[in-house]
């Protein structure tokens, strides 16, 4: 480095050359044209931005240390964020599945007790259709129709499908045949998949339809525990009378 | 270091690198801290291990090259430089002593490093008794390297502003330099710290 006032070659001071433009060059010709140039603003240059001296990186200690600092506190304001995020992410599955099941449950109540003519109007998917669609509030929820009870499944009409299933769980055995034959109880004969063929096996699917229908309408289910969310009837259970159906249980929430 | 050395340094650090930083530190803090000493005079110490607080903490969220980085750490040394002014402003004054600045480097034992020592303070006290705008233009282009037109992102100026600023803060410097005034490297005159 060179020291404006004791370099061993005169400095020239000429300074009246020094235009916009020479300034401008003077800069932009950095330290090793400064080194070589003769006159005394360019020894300046070279003096203000020599190397560092160790002076001047005396502070590096407490630089350094203020990095480590910085870097245990963003590490120790990940972890908890991530776990926080984690239990969130668990509790609010969780909701969420117990909500929309329990959304869906209601929502299977409600057709049951009075919406079987809006049910009526819906098209119908195919045999194997569920609609997983994503938990809405029941009022708002367009209730696809169930056809997977069997593939004869329909939707009921008239009485509601409680109280229907009441009757019939109330009469004998004679009376019970009897309804599998009257034309009023052809939708609930429809939806327990009761397609005339074996009498028996006609009489144990109804019994069995209607006990889970009674069963859920006097709340011995609790909500949340169906694994359907296709809307009602739900059989997508351990007492899906039929052990074939390929529908898949719990849809994930 | 080149460049793309600083850039992988940057990129190391912030991933945890403590060399890394050590490395950015030494590139960054010489024109930084002689930039300070134009603003702030002899607390140029102080405001740059305050900076470098703020750059330790900042530094992930950095975006940018080599340029930009010096031009980030500049920003936030500027920002702490008038920070600690508005709050001297508020304070009894006190002349730096010039021998105080001129103790910047001393540590060096030898007598010839403390000489070029000394001539490089002398340089950032004469280049610090021009006008600020000329003396803030001067130091972030020569000092710390910076182009004309990050100089003047920094300081809220257009890239012919500063070029400007350079030029005739510059061709003082010549000026009084040819005149030779004997004194010249002692004329501490903290200007910048009646700034603001």
């Amino acid at each position: 480095m060179s020291n404006p006032r004791r370099h061993s070659a005169p400095r020239r001071t000429d300074w009246s050359e020094l235009d916009r433009a020479a300034v401008e060059d003077l800069v932009l010709g950095g330290p090793q044209a400064w080194r070589s140039d003769p006159r005394q603003l360019a020894a300046l240059l070279v003096a203000a931005s020599a190397p560092a001296r160790a002076g001047e990186v005396a502070g590096e200690e407490g630089a350094a240390r203020a990095f480590r600092t910085a870097c245990h506190r963003a590490a120790t304001r990940r972890r908890p964020v991530r776990r926080v995020r984690s239990a969130l992410a668990r509790v609010l599955t969780t909701k969420v599945a117990v909500l929309s099941a329990g959304a869906l449950g209601a929502v299977a109540l409600v057709f049951a007790v009075g919406a079987g003519d809006r049910i009526n109007a819906l098209p119908f998917g195919g045999e194997n259709t569920v609609h997983s669609e994503a938990p809405q509030p029941p009022a708002h929820k367009v209730i696809e129709a169930p056809t997977h009870a069997s593939p004869s499944a329909r939707p009921t009409s008239g009485p509601a499908v409680p109280a229907l299933c009441r009757e019939y769980v109330q009469r004998d055995r004679r009376d019970r045949d009897r309804m599998l034959d009257d034309p009023s109880f052809r939708g609930l004969r429809d939806s327990a998949g009761v397609n005339g063929t074996d009498r028996d096996r006609d009489r144990a699917r109804m019994d069995d339809y209607c006990t889970r229908v009674l069963g859920r309408d006097s709340g011995d289910r609790p909500n949340g525990d169906s694994g359907d969310h296709s809307g009602w009837p739900d059989d997508g259970d351990s007492n899906n009378p039929d052990p074939h159906d390929p529908r898949p249980h719990h849809p994930v929430a | 270091m080149d460049g793309s050395g600083l850039e992988r340094a940057i990129a190391a650090a912030q991933d945890g690198d403590e060399y890394a930083f050590r490395v950015l530190y030494r590139a960054v803090q010489p024109g930084l801290l002689r930039y300070l000493h134009a603003l702030v005079g002899a607390d140029a110490e102080d405001v740059a291990a305050e900076s470098w607080l703020q750059i330790a903490r900042d530094l992930g969220a950095f975006r940018g090259d080599e340029s930009g980085f010096r031009a980030w750490c500049v920003t936030i040394a500027r920002h702490r430089a008038m920070d600690h002014l508005r709050y001297q402003r508020r304070r009894p004054s006190h002349p730096t002593p010039v021998e105080e600045l001129m103790g910047l480097a001393a540590d060096d034992d030898t007598a010839g490093c403390a000489v070029d020592a000394l001539t490089t303070a002398e340089a950032v006290t004469l280049i610090a008794t021009l006008p600020r705008e000329q003396a803030e233009a001067v130091l972030l282009r020569v000092v710390v390297g910076l182009d004309a037109q990050t100089a003047g992102r920094i300081l809220g100026r257009r890239a012919g502003a500063i070029r400007t600023a350079t030029y005739r803060g510059l061709r003082h410097l010549a000026v009084r330099l040819a005149r030779d005034d004997p004194p010249v490297t002692r004329a501490l005159a903290p200007t910048l710290k009646e700034v603001r």
